[in-house]
């Protein structure tokens, strides 16, 4: 089969939408057509991203449409004469044509009014803005995603119409979101990334770690200790001048030991000298994955290098930050993060034919020694 | 019987109970055909109001209804739509101020993939929306879309084989590749 009538029927061999027959026949003509595997992985990136934006698309219908479009059914010419013959709106339709109780239902009304303010005026109101906030950022699928789980709020702060809420996933992460609650929307979310431990801290992390036991036997197995964070232990969240920080209480240290695909983590009280505990981590599935110093990413490096725009940028003082290189549908594809000062830059990698696809600029949330969280202003 | 259900065609709560079953397919569709909820909502409104008017012709094969559903919000979106791409000077600047949000590192690709699909979207008219639509927002396979749009499997093809195509072209540029890292 040539390569233009296969390329007719990529989309419907993606969608299985072939006979047994041609399918079979599209299959060997993709092992041995690299121009047409390309196609095809174009094609499914697009319905990848199509499902995706689906997905996220907004699909909840504003309550109160309903009530819209009952009103324009009556105002509808001809529709006067339809009657929904109901209990409800028979009762209605009595509240509306009688004065008298429509001055009772008032009076009771106002009373009820009054006694609930003397009770409790919040309840009456419905949930507070802080409360509202959290229930919204709570139920957003973005934060459940960020969080790899169900989200529990750490904290919530109000300001005009923007809610902040400080949120902690099942694994310990945090993310802060803004939330409009006029809309009753996120409109941001940020995944808070743990400070690295550096100099002295480190070194407290690591030694307080290598004095425990499991520690011990894990690092003579041939596992090793990745990276030292601190963990944000304690967070509270602070929106004085408009501008969300959080804080850290900075006394508790998280050490990543790994070994193949395994992580552990070692929670560490760098005040008490204590390990807390050291518990398995359920790694998340990503498609890229580190790939240590050595060979494999020298050679990566020395593709990435090859690229004028690389050359140059390393030229200009660019360091090489970290090398990574796909899992599953990534395989055969590597990428390099470039940092020069505040500016970052991801180098994409094909590696079945060894050239930089594609390069563009990331640009970074400020962070301030690690310690707070300060996100770009808007 | 009538979809409506509960009692005489015309009865509201059997018309509520019917609003409430199918509105967020109705939502849902409206939205991938036009990308903005004011109008889906608009749609929406449209298309149960056209539900109304047609109650008495309406039998109660649910399947049958769900489809003519499907058919009826598709063709009142490619109005609306028609309508916007006459007056497309300001929902221009509208669609640049959809963009990307700076963040790269903490905006979740969902939303990013959702930006990109919109603007995937606007290269196509409404006749290859609908099918992508129906495709990819409802899961629908290429025989439903054909019954459902009252046209032969043949067009269905060809017009999601071009569709898709065309979408690919628009979206081959590195922020794809930023979305797909993330999937």
């Amino acid at each position: 089969m040539r390569c233009k009538r296969v390329g007719k029927k990529l989309l419907f061999y993606l969608d299985k939408e072939l006979t047994a027959k041609e399918q079979q026949a599209i299959q060997s003509h993709l092992s041995a057509c690299p121009s047409c595997r390309k196609e095809l992985e174009s094609l499914s990136t697009t319905q990848d991203v199509l499902r995706l934006g689906a997905q996220a698309t907004a699909t909840k219908v504003v309550p109160w449409a309903w009530f819209e479009l009952r009103q324009c059914l009556s105002d509808l010419k001809g529709h006067r004469s339809v009657r929904f013959d109901t209990w409800r709106s028979r009762a209605r339709e009595f509240v509306v044509r009688n004065a008298t109780v429509q001055l009772v239902l008032g009076g009771a009304l106002a009373a009820a009014l009054i006694i609930g303010a003397l009770l409790s005026i919040r309840e009456l109101l419905g949930p507070s803005p802080e409360a509202l906030a959290a229930r919204i950022a709570a139920d957003a699928p973005e934060v459940k995603a960020l969080l790899q789980g169900e989200p529990s709020t750490n904290d919530t702060e109000v300001v005009n119409s923007t809610g902040y809420v400080l949120s902690k996933g099942p694994t310990s992460e945090y993310t802060l979101t803004y939330v409009d609650l006029v809309k009753e929307t996120t409109t941001k979310q940020f995944r808070l990334i743990n400070p690295t431990l550096k100099g002295e801290d480190k070194a407290k992390a690591t030694s307080i770690l290598e004095s425990d036991l499991l520690a011990q036997r894990l690092l003579r197995t041939g596992w090793v200790m990745r990276s030292a964070h601190l963990m944000p232990s304690k967070l509270e969240l602070d929106v004085s001048d408009n501008q969300p920080r959080v804080w850290s209480n900075g006394s508790e240290a998280g050490v990543l030991l790994v070994a193949d695909e395994q992580q552990w983590l070692a929670r560490i009280d760098l005040l008490g000298g204590d390990v807390l505990d050291i518990s398995r981590v359920l790694a998340p599935k990503r498609s890229w994955v580190s790939v240590d110093a050595g060979q494999s990413s020298d050679e990566i490096i020395r593709i990435a290098r090859s690229d004028a725009r690389v050359a140059e940028l390393i030229d200009r003082g660019a360091r090489v930050t970290s090398v990574s290189t796909g899992r599953g549908r990534m395989e055969g594809k590597a990428s390099v993060l470039l940092s020069l000062g505040e500016e970052r830059w991801i180098v994409k990698i094909d590696m079945s034919d060894r050239t930089v696809t594609s390069i563009y600029g990331v640009p970074m949330a400020t962070w301030d020694k690690g310690y707070f969280f300060q996100p770009k202003s808007e | 019987m009538s979809p409506f259900r509960r009692g005489e065609p015309g009865d509201i709560e059997g018309f509520e109970a019917l609003y409430e079953r199918h509105k967020g397919m109705v939502f849902r569709t409206a939205m991938g055909m036009v990308g903005d909820e004011n109008e889906a909502q608009d749609i929406l409104q449209a298309t149960f109001i056209r539900v109304y008017e047609s109650r008495h012709r309406l039998d109660g094969d649910e399947e049958a209804f769900k489809r003519w559903l499907y058919r009826v919000t598709v063709n009142l979106s490619i109005d609306v739509y028609r309508k916007r791409k006459r007056t497309a000077t300001l929902s221009l600047d509208h669609a640049k101020s959809k963009g990307f949000e700076p963040e790269a590192e903490s905006t979740h690709s969902k939303l990013e993939a959702r930006d990109l699909v919109w603007k995937a979207l606007d290269c196509l008219d409404g006749k290859h929306r609908s099918v992508v639509v129906l495709k990819y927002f409802h899961g629908l396979a290429y025989d439903e879309i054909a019954r459902t749009l009252n046209i032969p499997l043949g067009t269905v093809r060809s017009r999601l084989n071009a569709a898709t195509r065309a979408m690919s072209n628009k979206l081959s540029d590195e922020r794809r590749e930023e979305v797909s890292d993330a999937l």
